[in-house]
């Protein structure tokens, strides 16, 4: 059974008939934004929501004038069919910009060439242009929950050398996949297992911290009925994984050493794992004579408990709070689809409680994309934009704790001055390399009429309904 | 973790990769925060560990009731792990002296050794290094307590992984907690009615994890640099907006303006200590500047954390001279001037120095020494009965020290901060898991 740790960038669309245009634009990153968001009339929505834009603002990283004029057309329905597909053909410039990104591009062996400053830089460059640019703006949403979900702390160590090949070759690729398929990948990414020292974890020297995180944060959740024998030998299992660190050898690249894999029997949520396996203690076994096909991750994934917790987290991420009757359908519906994830959030989307649910407050990351959205801003992400990404408090890929960044409104309410800060100084178009253009945008005329034009689209980004979705 | 497995250059890599980064982030923000800065912080709470939050948008019917607090814990943590046997030398142990042939301190009253090696003199086991003077004055004056010994129970000598669970205030890092030990007890204990913005405030560029799921809690590199440089009539339409909703960011921000005017009345860079102290000029000494004038002014500092360091001393620690003679300088000359700027409003002050763990017994090639297990830990204020080493000492006899060759922790840094909130800051609930005893630095 082969982990795959060598897989080509793909999941951007048309990627190869975009690396001659990258290639004729490279270093000349103003341009690729001009043509990404090419200049025209905006008209920028009342500050309070209609329903129509509540939908399109919690499906998306924030609604533009183009995406309500859309919505209208095609129609409730349609609109969620084609988020949930998230196969629109992306913005040839979009796709351009990210091919000159090389943490998207090159494996970590040949990152570490690389300046670490740079490669976060383009970690966090990476993430803001997908996020507002992306044609498929529900997969995207889908990303930064999943990349959330499965949090790394990409300053531990080396991380930030790994999170690039992970974000992109396991959390985008299955985003909209089957959750199954996006534990197995991830748990394999060497991100993850530096991260949480799955690669310090061996036979009769047990290191429990990712069985640990993978039962309480990515499957059964806190409350999901598991103990600790079940963490222990959760921990055996994913026993003898390392990350290359020879010499000769490429570094960085996932390891399994049968030696230090601890072979003997397991039994796991009470589902037993026979002696004699190595990687398909967690694969499971494609050998139709042994007696238990399914490993580790077959038994998490299809556990109810894991869709009881997925089904909670996803209804308070999109719709903003609880809803017992919709998470319940949430969690049948991943249990039937066997953990299809377009299947899964597709109540979501189609009840009530996605507009009518609690406010959830926009995190740093949604506000900086919804902000660039509404008005209209080019941008290659670059560095002067990240700073207040950072200083607002949510550098991607930097929060150290494996349960990622929270989704609370008092988290996130101690900093305001520097939303303020941001608002201003994209309004004023004070932000080397991102460009918003004020002649083109209309605001609603009794919003602060009479004040100058930068002051009024600070104002509308920086007002307390817009920090809400 | 598997120690064997972890060489002393990765995990010090962990930390320096860490360190480079936050600088990095600092170089790089010095554009665009100089001036503004009231970056980052925000009580960060695990969402999943706080669930009622998700609910509920307007917050004002679940604070609880706070009383007045007029008393403040100011926290120093020393970054890097600092060498507590070269800071409070058991200076009668001859396993030390063995242990240590370049890098240790002489005996007040040894014969053969310089003035400068001498430690200054303690009891018959113990005397501060000759850096930590102020520290040898305070703790003669009685308000300097000390613990030896002390650390958490986690063994990794990893920075990371020490660092991350003494501020969220664990024993060991298993434990399933994702708040800073400061942020649980401000929730849980001190949550006010009315909310005050300077509650808790950390200085530097980032909120340390100990604040971590605090109510309130704002990091600000300097208070003299606070300021919210907006066009006048942007700011006039931002207080409007911010005047009058009831959901939590229209609260915040509203919080934000009352911080920024009740700053206002204080100019930063022309106040002036009291008691004709001079502080030293250093990014701590600077820090317990504004700690004390914030103090002085009466506005509700409640918890103020400072950082320091680094104290990572593989290499040129030296002995009386090298780099953690400079940081004690630094240390003891900047926490004199506190205290005595203070006076007598010291008698409402706790300061805490800790670090994530001390250092190896032996010194190593390089005029250092490497990660270790126990160091020391100080409290200091106006209550604290001073004058004493607290805790139990282990000894250095090598049937007594950790496989590595390490001083064992024998005391819990835990049960000394729990003493400290219950008896300084009248904590109710403690933030730890179950911490058992008493040292008795405010007496028993």
């Amino acid at each position: 059974m082969e982990v795959s740790r060598r897989k080509v960038l793909q999941s951007g669309l048309g990627i190869g008939a975009a690396i001659g245009l990258g290639n004729a634009l490279s270093g000349c990153g103003a341009v690729t934004a001009r043509m990404v968001a090419p200049r025209r009339e905006v008209e920028l929505p009342e500050l309070k929501r209609s329903p129509e834009i509540a939908f399109l603002d919690r499906t998306s990283f924030g609604s533009t004038d183009a995406d309500l004029k859309r919505y209208r057309e095609e129609g409730k329905e349609a609109t969620i069919k084609r988020l949930l597909a998230a196969n629109e053909e992306e913005p040839i410039a979009l796709t351009a910009m990210l091919h000159k990104f090389d943490v998207l591009r090159m494996e970590s062996v040949e990152l570490f060439d690389l300046p670490k400053a740079r490669v976060v830089d383009q970690l966090q460059a990476a993430a803001i242009v997908r996020a507002t640019y992306s044609t498929n703006q529900l997969q995207e949403r889908m990303v930064d929950f999943w990349s959330n979900h499965f949090n790394v702390f990409a300053l531990k160590g080396d991380g930030a050398f790994y999170k690039g090949r992970q974000e992109q070759d396991s959390v985008r690729k299955h985003a909209m996949g089957n959750f199954r398929d996006l534990l197995a990948s991830v748990s394999e990414s060497v991100s993850m297992i530096t991260y949480l020292d799955s690669d310090r974890n061996e036979k009769g020297k047990p290191n429990e911290n990712f069985a640990r995180e993978i039962l309480e944060l990515h499957t059964l959740g806190v409350d999901g009925g598991y103990t600790q024998k079940d963490i222990q030998e959760v921990a055996r299992c994913f026993s003898g994984w390392m990350v290359e660190t020879r010499h000769f050898r490429p570094k960085g690249e996932f390891r399994f050493e049968i030696e230090k894999h601890d072979q003997g029997e397991k039994l796991v949520l009470g589902k037993k794992i026979p002696a004699g396996f190595g990687l398909e203690d967690v694969v499971g076994s494609t050998d139709e004579h042994r007696d238990h096909p399914g490993g580790v991750y077959d038994i998490l994934a299809a556990h109810p408990a894991t869709a009881r917790h997925l089904a909670r987290k996803l209804v308070a991420w999109f719709a903003g709070g609880r809803d017992e009757a919709l998470e319940k359908q949430v969690a049948a519906s991943y249990l039937k689809s066997k953990g299809d994830i377009r299947a899964t959030i597709r109540p979501i989307l189609e009840s009530d409680f996605l507009v009518s649910g609690p406010p959830r407050v926009r995190r740093p990351f949604e506000f900086l994309v919804a902000s660039l959205r509404r008005a209209n801003a080019q941008t290659a992400g670059d560095g002067p934009l990240q700073e207040h990404l950072r200083s607002m408090g949510q550098a991607m890929y930097e929060w150290p704790m494996p349960d990622g960044y929270p989704i609370d409104a008092r988290s996130w309410a101690g900093s305001m001055v520097p939303r303020w800060k941001f608002a201003h100084a994209l309004a004023s178009d004070a932000i080397r390399g991102t460009n918003v253009h004020l002649a083109d945008l209309t605001l609603p005329t009794d919003f602060l009429a009479s004040a100058k034009p930068e002051v009024r689209l600070a104002a509308y980004l920086s007002a307390p309904e817009f920090q809400w979705i | 973790m598997d120690l064997d497995r972890i060489s002393k250059d990765q995990v010090c890599e962990d930390f320096h990769q860490a360190e480079e980064a936050r600088r990095e982030r600092t170089a790089s923000f010095s554009s665009t925060r100089r001036g503004l800065l009231a970056t980052a912080s925000l009580g960060l709470v695990s969402w999943m560990a706080n669930k009622s939050a998700l609910a509920q948008v307007k917050i004002s019917e679940e604070k609880q009731k706070g009383e007045k607090n007029d008393h403040t814990l100011v926290v120093v943590f020393l970054r890097g792990g600092a060498d507590g046997l070269n800071m409070v030398v058991p200076y009668e142990d001859d396993h030390y002296h063995r242990a240590r042939p370049n890098l240790r301190m002489f005996g007040p009253k040894d014969k053969g050794a310089a003035a400068a090696r001498k430690v200054l003199k303690i009891d018959d086991r113990f005397g501060f290094h000759p850096a930590l003077a102020d520290f040898h004055k305070l703790y003669e004056d009685g308000r300097l307590g000390l613990l030896h010994a002390c650390g958490s129970g986690d063994g990794s000598r990893s920075h990371f992984e020490a660092m991350a669970t003494m501020e969220r205030g664990q024993w060991n890092p298993a434990e399933p907690v994702a708040s800073g030990w400061l942020g649980r007890w401000l929730t849980e204990d001190r949550a006010l009615d009315k909310p005050n913005p300077l509650q808790a405030v950390a200085w530097g560029d980032t909120l340390p994890d100990m604040l971590r799921g605090a109510p309130q809690a704002i990091s600000i590199a300097s208070m003299a640099e606070f300021k919210l440089d907006l066009p006048e009539d942007l700011q006039k339409e931002l207080r409007k907006m911010y005047g009058q909703g009831s959901d939590e960011m229209s609260l915040a921000g509203g919080t934000t303006f009352e911080l920024l005017d009740r700053l206002e009345s204080i100019d930063f860079k022309t106040a002036q200590p009291e008691n004709g102290v001079t502080y030293p000029d250093t990014g701590l000494g600077k820090g317990l500047k504004e700690v004390a004038t914030l103090i002085r002014a009466g506005l509700g500092l409640e918890v103020a954390c400072l950082d320091h360091g680094v104290w990572d001393t593989h290499v040129a620690q030296g002995a009386d001279i090298g780099w953690q003679p400079l940081l004690m300088t630094e240390l003891s000359q900047a926490i004199g001037a506190f205290t005595k700027d203070l006076g007598k409003k010291l008698d409402n002050v706790t300061v805490v120095v800790m670090t994530e763990f001390g250092r190896r017994l032996g010194e190593n090639n390089g005029l250092g020494t490497d990660h270790g297990r126990a160091s020391v830990f100080f409290a200091i204020g106006g209550k604290v009965k001073g004058g004493k080493v607290y805790g139990t000492w282990p000894g250095l006899d090598p049937k007594n020290l950790d496989e590595v060759g390490d001083m064992k922790v024998t005391n819990d840094y835990r049960v000394a901060l729990a003493e400290i909130l219950r008896q300084e800051m009248g904590a109710k609930k403690l933030p730890f898991n179950n911490p058992q005893g008493l040292y008795g630095f405010y007496g028993t």
